[in-house]
């Protein structure tokens, strides 16, 4: 079993432990080369050899002692073959730890635990296995070695874990969790809650009053405040200048880098969180609700102290038959994500509900957390069924028969967040129960409950950590202008008489108009009845009043006569793609076109004719006794639709004879007029007609963009 | 018949033949392994819109698109540029402009001037955002608001720009953002669609709004916005026929059901149990539209909220005043267009009388959201398709310019649902041409969407002719910075 591998193992056994010796001794003096340090490095890899051999051989001794195995030569020189191979590899892994011991990132202090078990276990076992080799032993040490050694390994484990890890690692999140209690959002701190639990997790290891590495501790404020060796760490307001800051962002490779590599470092966000502190910093106990409220320090700690992402509750599922039976067309009940199993149900419509509807939600009462009964007519004694679904985080009970009578129910409510009593009717005393009693909730509307503005106020003060939605206050707006009048007659051309048919939308309003061309008032114009009748074409002006608001622009409407309608209607010139209508019988469809017609899509009514006259031919049956003619065409000067330069009538009884009975010139438009839409006619004296004849020539300036567009003639 | 034969013949390809092969034996008992509840819950809920189910705790749970049809300019709205009008004449640097393509209507503009904002602005909130004199309502919430700055896109023309935001792709025919949400998250109110969309239109040039916006693309139809009209009908053919009370309607709506379903099991076309399900939804809907569409029981307050506008039917303050309705009575996502943004010439008087239109009610929805206490779980998104060029279009002239599409950078806003208050998200260069920092991309906002609805946009997935698709394609990042 001597064989040489054994002997030179031996050998190099000894001299480990010598060179051991030395390096321990004379560790501070010593300056290492750079190519030594991969062999330093290799330390975390090589100390997994000796925990396992040591450890395994360590049970093999324990279980060595039982006669079956004490005679087995080949099992007892596997044992000591084992205990040679980890105190080599033991000894390897010291060597190897002080060399990267050695390297700038870690202080003596901080290791010396670690290196001194380290080295005592190496020598422990060593030890053992000298004696075994020269059977200088007694029965006690047989069974005192291997817990000697068990407890050295698992010491020097424990010290080199800190070292990597850093304090109470394993148990952290355990005891960090102990740590995180729901602070109230409105207590928070900046210093208190937020910056210092960062340093303790990242910085405090290093700077603290015993090691105070770089002369620089953080446990207190005062010393926090006097900096370190290389001197302040910010003055509070000048990011540029910080060393704080300058230090978090070197480079990671850089050896000033902090927290130094190798060890936990800073999120993205943590160091925003340091970089917000050095420019905003006042004092100690500056308080997060002093800041506004979309300030981006309170977004964030908003997101981490109530953390809307993960819903702080997660429940058995439901049966899926039972989410079906549930689901009616009056009810739906959603699951609220894929997560929690958490569900939303509503209620809709009036005429379905059933106080049943809410016993059969009883069923999902453990995971039911909102509930909208919006507008349902729900009575004060339903809502004991309500209280019974006890996990509703989110209550909406606006517009229902409720009163404050059937409001103490919902006492029971113990984590209810946000509660809807909109448009219900309220007495203050017998809501304060409530407010009182469920201690989670943050948001309550109360608008439209008959509460006086000096309850609501009063609300305000008794409970500040609740957000009261109090509504829009019409009362507090500026006066607004009323929109004007409507016309709503089918029509707005008629053959003998028409029956005005105005409205406005908002009720209360009175509507004045003049038939003369003038703007209406307040106090002379005739007020608008429902029996406003006309007979002859008019320009009726309107405007809107009410009292509170400022008056409607005036709105005016053309309501024309057409006393004959031709038997027949023909057009000679073509009309324009885009402004076909209803080719020839346009003109005495009684429908009128609207401005923006040079958009293809809202041509409608017009009937257009481009650079060239339009001529309309009308017959009749019988003989008609025409005294006038008029028209409506449109004007838009920059996109040339442009009114007729001269429009003749021409009529009579013989096709052939016809006379000029009639000339309208409008009025050419300036340049940048306003689109508007224009009625011209033209009286002559009483003539009996069979045919008609109307040209309308373009205007002898504008011949070469010319469009004329008409979208009715009124004959009378 | 024959129609029908051939439509089956469509319905029924190889792939939805093997699939239903294969659910037949091995996957149903797969299936059933994975989710206990995939036999007892299918076909077994009365509206049949399985609800989906978050991936994660939802911040937001509803969401009310107000898009701004046609683009605003930003520069006379959030993103405020003094040095604008500092070059007001000056040809914008050939370094800034880049090799940015323009669209056909500036490409052979002789100069290209940059044009200062004809209005001022001032600073709000404790986030310092500057806002136009042409917003003063907004201005007040702008400690509710989250500005993005840094908003960019692909499109440079309307259709293929709104089509992108609302879809994720240019080219049409994906599920809309609303049909995805539908899909994902399911409906709260099963009398109402889960995506409902509202129109109108101010006094600028519009831009055409169509139905292909808000298809529900390759998903089940259920998930098709529905169009509220302004009309005595807002949901259009939903009123019972003259002569047809309810009780008939019911029996008629029964008959129909059992023959829809006889030929449901003979074709095993997932679209009949679908138009099964929509005619059920239409019929409760009878009575949850009026009750949700009657504006004459609201109370003065609101009208002074929202404006006296807010009253007449199909302005954008009514339609702002019903989104809230809407939402409130749980639709998960109600789609605003308002049209009229487009200001290529003419700028200052138009986009004056736009702001008008929707500043007093988008604010007013704000407001009332957080009143009611539902602005933490309702998302509200204010914006257009793109942003506007910093040079003019057209003549220059002391009060008058217009400017052209910009798909580089705009602005837009977002409330509520999880979205930090307050905030300014990103940055233009002083030209307000580029983006300067933390740009946000048309995939990026919807993945942001997405998560602030509990969604994981990388997992909201539909298998479609064998490719899986997602609303924001390939790409997408959420933007942490605006989550609270």
């Amino acid at each position: 079993m001597k064989n040489r591998w054994i002997v030179l193992a031996e050998q190099l056994l000894l001299t480990l432990t010598l060179f051991t010796v030395f390096l321990l001794l004379f560790s501070k003096k010593l300056e290492l080369p750079y190519w030594v340090q991969p062999a330093g490095r290799m330390h975390p890899m090589m100390l997994h050899f000796p925990i396992t051999l040591l450890m395994l051989w360590a049970v093999m001794q324990v279980f060595g002692e039982r006669e079956k195995f004490k005679s087995q030569i080949v099992f007892q020189s596997i044992k000591q073959l084992i205990l040679l191979a980890g105190t080599l590899t033991a000894g390897i892994t010291v060597v190897a730890g002080i060399f990267l011991s050695r390297e700038s990132a870690y202080t003596s202090e901080e290791i010396a635990w670690h290196k001194w078990t380290g080295a005592m276990l190496f020598f422990l076992s060593g030890m053992i296995y000298a004696t075994g080799k020269i059977r200088w032993t007694y029965q006690w040490m047989n069974k005192i070695t291997p817990v000697l050694l068990i407890t050295a390994v698992m010491l020097t484990g424990h010290f080199g874990g800190e070292i990597t890890h850093g304090k109470q690692y394993v148990l952290n999140p355990i005891l960090s969790r102990k740590q995180i209690k729901p602070v109230p959002f409105d207590s928070l701190q900046v210093y208190n809650d937020l910056v210092k639990p960062l340093l303790e997790k990242k910085c405090i290891s290093c700077h603290n009053q015993q090691k105070m590495k770089g002369e620089l501790s953080l446990v207190d404020t005062l010393a926090l405040l006097k900096g370190g060796k290389t001197g302040e760490l910010f003055v509070p307001g000048q990011t540029a200048t910080s060393l704080l800051l300058k230090r978090i962002h070197l480079p990671i490779e850089d050896e000033h880098h902090m927290p130094p590599e190798g060890k936990l470092q800073l999120s993205f966000e943590e160091m925003n969180l340091l970089e917000w502190w050095v420019k905003n910093h006042t004092n100690f106990t500056q308080r997060l609700n002093t800041l506004p409220p979309n300030d981006s320090l309170v977004v964030w700690a908003k997101s981490r102290y109530s953390n809307p992402d993960a819903p702080s509750y997660k429940f058995r599922p439901v049966d899926a038959a039972l989410l079906t039976q549930l689901n009616t067309s009056y009810c739906s009940v959603l699951p609220s994500d894929r997560e929690s199993n958490a569900l939303d149900a509503r209620l809709f419509s009036k005429e379905a509900y059933a106080a049943k509807q809410l016993e059969d939600l009883k069923k999902i009462s453990e995971q039911l957390v909102s509930l909208s009964l919006s507008k349902m007519p729900v009575m004060d004694d339903d809502l004991k069924k309500v209280a019974t679904l006890k996990n509703l985080r989110k209550l909406d009970l606006s517009f229902t028969n409720i009163s404050t009578n059937g409001l103490h129910e919902l006492t029971r409510l113990a984590h209810l967040e946000k509660l809807s009593l909109a448009g219900t009717q309220l007495v203050f005393k017998g809501i304060l129960n409530i407010l009182r009693e469920c201690k989670q909730l943050k948001t309550v509307g109360i608008w439209n409950t008959g509460l006086t503005d000096t309850e609501m106020k009063q609300l305000e003060k008794s409970f500040p950590e609740i957000t009261f939605l109090k509504g829009y206050d019409p009362v507090q707006v500026e006066v607004l202008k009323l929109n004007p009048p409507q016309l709503k007659n089918y029509s707005q051309v008629f053959k003998d008489s028409i029956l005005v048919d105005l409205k406005h939308p908002i009720k209360g309003t009175t509507v004045r108009y003049t038939t003369n061309g003038k703007e209406p008032d307040s106090i002379s114009s005739a007020m608008y009845g429902n029996n406003l009748i006309l007979k002859e074409t008019t320009v009726l002006n309107t405007k809107a009043f009410k009292a509170g608001w400022y008056a409607s622009d005036a709105a005016s409407f053309g309501l024309y006569k057409n006393s004959f309608k031709p038997d027949s209607v023909s057009i000679t010139t073509p009309l324009n793609a885009v402004h076909q209508a209803e080719g020839a019988t346009t003109f005495f469809n009684g429908k009128l076109g609207s401005l923006g017609a040079n958009n293809p899509a809202w041509a409608n009514f017009w009937a257009g004719v481009r650079k060239n006259e339009m001529t309309v031919q009308c017959f009749f049956n019988q003989p008609v006794r025409l005294s006038s003619f008029g028209l409506r065409y449109m004007i838009e000067e920059s996109t040339g639709i442009y009114p007729p330069g001269v429009v003749e009538i021409w009529g009579g009884k013989d096709k052939n004879k016809l006379k000029l009975l009639g000339k309208i010139i409008p009025a050419i438009p300036k340049k940048g007029d306003a689109p508007s839409m224009e009625y011209g006619e033209s009286r002559f004296k009483q003539t009996e007609i069979l045919h008609l004849k109307i040209i309308a020539h373009p205007h002898v300036k504008n011949k070469d963009r010319h469009l004329l567009l008409v979208d009715e003639f009124f004959l009378n | 018949m024959e129609k029908e034969l051939i439509e089956y013949g469509f319905s029924m390809n190889r792939r939805r033949f093997f699939t239903g092969l294969g659910m037949g034996i091995g996957s149903m008992a797969l299936g059933s392994l994975l989710m206990p509840d995939l036999f007892s819950s299918s076909g077994a809920t009365e509206s049949g819109l399985a609800p989906g189910i978050p991936h994660f705790a939802p911040k937001a749970k509803r969401v009310i698109y107000l898009f701004q049809n046609g683009a605003p300019a930003q520069q006379e709205l959030f993103d405020y540029k003094p040095l604008l009008r500092e070059m007001t004449g000056k040809e914008i640097p050939a370094s800034v402009r880049g090799m940015q393509r323009l669209t056909g209507m500036t490409a052979y503009q002789s100069s290209l001037p940059l044009v200062g904002s004809f209005v001022d602005f001032k600073q709000y909130g404790p986030s310092g955002a500057w806002i136009s004199d042409l917003m003063p309502y907004t201005a007040k919430i702008a400690d509710d608001l989250c500005f993005i700055q840094s908003m960019y896109t692909e499109a440079i023309n309307h259709d293929p720009a709104l089509t992108f935001l609302q879809s994720g792709a240019q080219q049409g025919n994906r599920p809309s953002m609303g049909a995805w949400l539908s899909y994902g998250l399911g409906s709260e109110n099963k009398n109402l669609p889960a995506f409902t969309v509202l129109l109108s239109r101010g006094i600028g040039n519009g831009q055409g709004v169509y139905s292909k916006l808000w298809t529900n693309g390759f998903l089940d139809s259920v998930h098709q916005g529905v169009q509220f009209s302004k009309g005595e009908d807002p949901v259009l053919y939903l009123k019972d026929a003259d002569g047809l009370n309810r009780g008939e309607r019911r029996e008629m709506l029964d008959k129909l059901a059992e023959l829809n379903d006889l030929s449901y099991q003979e074709f095993g076309d997932p679209e009949i149990a679908s138009r099964i399900k929509q005619y059920e939804m239409a019929y409760r809907m009878q009575t949850a539209v009026p009750d949700v569409m009657d504006l004459s029981k609201e109370p003065d307050s609101t009208v002074k909220l929202y404006g006296p506008d807010c009253l007449v039917p199909g302005t954008f303050a009514a339609n702002c005043l019903l989104a809230r309705k809407l939402s409130e009575s749980g639709v998960r996502f109600v789609q605003l267009y308002h049209q009229g943004w487009d200001q290529h010439g003419n700028l200052p008087f138009e986009i004056t009388k736009q702001a008008k239109d929707v500043d007093q009610a988008s604010a007013a929805l704000v407001t009332d959201l957080k009143q009611r206490g539902l602005l933490d779980e309702t998302l509200v998104i204010w914006g257009g398709e793109f942003g506007r060029t910093s040079y003019t279009q057209g003549k220059l002239s002391i009060d008058n310019y217009g400017r052209d599409h910009h798909p580089r950078c705009f602005s837009i806003w977002m409330a509520g649902g999880g979205v930090k208050p307050g905030i300014v998200h990103g940055e233009t260069d002083e030209f307000g041409y580029n983006i300067a920092k933390d740009p946000v991309h048309v995939h990026d906002f919807h993945a942001t969407v997405l998560h602030l609805l509990g969604l994981n946009h990388e997992q909201l997935i539909f298998k479609h002719q064998g490719r899986r698709y997602r609303l924001t394609d390939v790409s997408g990042k959420v933007v942490n910075n605006i989550i609270i």
